[in-house]
């Protein structure tokens, strides 16, 4: 327990608040690997977009929506940005045929999709030439240290550290639903330790692991998408 | 803060502060601990993508779907409340109008004053749900199983299939800080309802009745039609 006329001085001062605050924004150290296998060539015209899915069939290794959701937005960024559609319009637009039950699960099961005209008309509608499936996502592999907080009428404040290892492990399948065929895969992984001392007031170093993944793969796949080799 | 000034001019204002801080911190708690849900489906589906089948097909929903609502009370985990009647209208009224090139809604199984070939006559035999504290996983899970009926204008049954549909959701996409029971439990709803939907869309021919009827119905007239 610390004493609350311990804790009084350094609530009060706005410029250790700054820094605390400051002291927040700092990141913990993020290692990424990114690799690709290229089956076919690639290259995207100015009206043809792509569309970011994550896989449901699989519970144990489904993506969460907001890596989707940050690869989908990082590839429309850049000089080399692409046109995106987002997953709730594709598969609103394709309903019911990309639902988690009934998604495609190989590239031998999109012939019976594209090749139905009232799927092929939508799909040339929308415009949309790749499917990227994403799989995967980030876990704490290790944890670490103790902290203890307390609370009293003249204040509050911690003591302790703490850390934590995140795991982050994707993989995107991109195909080609012009030619009904997979192009090749990228994938991309990232760990980081986080962690946070605290003497008073608790001081987080973040590792940003799912971003720096989800910074890799949205690189990487544009350049994949993008390069007509 | 008026509380707080309070509590520091004397001691026994000082003991109430903390014995009301500490109820609250108490209430705080139980609440925490009392997860559980109230939820009214709502929103839309869309538009089934399917070849037009060559029938009128009436679509009779009947009171007990219109009116469903699954309760559970789980225990340690609260009680959960999914009130699943009023979008079921919303659901088959889309997909039927989607797959039929008509499919009015009519108010019996022998309705008058309609020409159809056949009337459509789904119900919920069965609810389920799992919350993520129940098994350990990070996922909110929904069951629902319908008993379709398709009965000919006078009301003799032609088939009855089970249609299972499943939905989950992942309660990691939901803010740390934020309660994500109701919308977690929502969103498995919903994706359960878009399931029905999906299945209810691109199976009805493989019913094995309903593709001998149909068989029998292109012998007699040629082109589907009556």
């Amino acid at each position: 327990m610390i004493s609350p006329l311990l804790l009084k001085p350094f609530l009060i001062s706005p410029n250790r608040l700054l820094l605390c605050l400051l002291a927040g924004l700092s990141t913990g150290c993020v290692t990424t690997t990114v690799q690709e296998i290229r089956s076919a060539a690639t290259g995207i015209g100015t009206t043809e977009s792509v569309v970011v899915l994550a896989r449901h069939d699989n519970a144990a290794d489904e993506s969460e929506d907001d890596f989707v959701s940050c690869v989908s937005g990082n590839l429309t960024e850049g000089k080399n940005g692409i046109g995106v559609m987002t997953e709730a319009e594709f598969v609103d637009a394709l309903f019911p045929w990309f639902e988690p039950r009934t998604a495609p699960l190989n590239t031998s099961d999109l012939p019976e999709i594209v090749n139905q005209p009232i799927l092929a008309d939508k799909l040339n509608s929308i415009g949309v030439r790749y499917v990227i499936w994403i799989e995967g996502n980030t876990h704490r592999t290790s944890s670490g240290g103790a902290m203890t907080c307390s609370i009293s009428v003249t204040g509050a404040g911690c003591f302790g550290f703490l850390s934590w290892e995140n795991d982050s492990s994707y993989e995107a399948s991109i195909w080609d639903i012009k030619h009904g065929n997979s192009v090749g895969k990228v994938s991309s992984d990232a760990n980081g330790t986080s962690f946070m001392p605290a003497v008073v007031v608790p001081i987080p170093f973040i590792a940003r692991v799912q971003t720096g993944a989800c910074n890799s793969m949205s690189d990487q796949l544009k350049t994949f998408i993008t390069k007509e080799s | 803060m008026t509380s707080e000034l309070n509590c520091r001019n004397t001691e026994s204002a000082r003991l109430k502060f903390i014995h009301r801080c500490g109820l609250g911190a108490l209430v705080a708690l139980t609440l925490a601990g009392c997860s559980g849900a109230k939820v009214q489906m709502e929103g839309d589906i869309p538009t089934p993508l399917v070849n037009q089948l060559p029938l009128r097909i009436g679509l009779y929903l009947e009171p007990a779907l219109m009116q469903y609502v699954f309760e559970e009370k789980i225990e340690e985990h609260g009680d959960w409340r999914i009130d699943a009647g009023p979008i079921q209208a919303k659901l088959f009224k889309q997909v039927t109008n989607a797959m039929f090139i008509e499919a009015p809604l009519v108010d019996s199984l022998t309705p008058t004053g309609v020409t159809l070939d056949g009337v459509l006559a789904p119900s919920i035999v069965d609810f389920q749900i799992s919350i993520p504290s129940q098994t350990r996983s990070e996922f909110y899970e929904v069951w629902i199983k319908y008993l379709m009926r398709l009965y000919d204008p006078q009301g003799t049954l032609i088939a009855e299939w089970p249609l299972t549909a499943y939905g989950k959701a992942n309660r990691g996409d939901f803010g740390v800080l934020e309660n994500s029971d109701a919308p977690g439990i929502r969103n498995a709803t919903m994706t359960a309802l878009r399931d029905a939907g999906a299945f209810l869309a691109l199976r009805f021919t493989s019913v094995p009745e309903i593709r001998a009827w149909l068989d029998a119905r292109a012998t007699v007239a040629p082109g589907g039609e009556t």
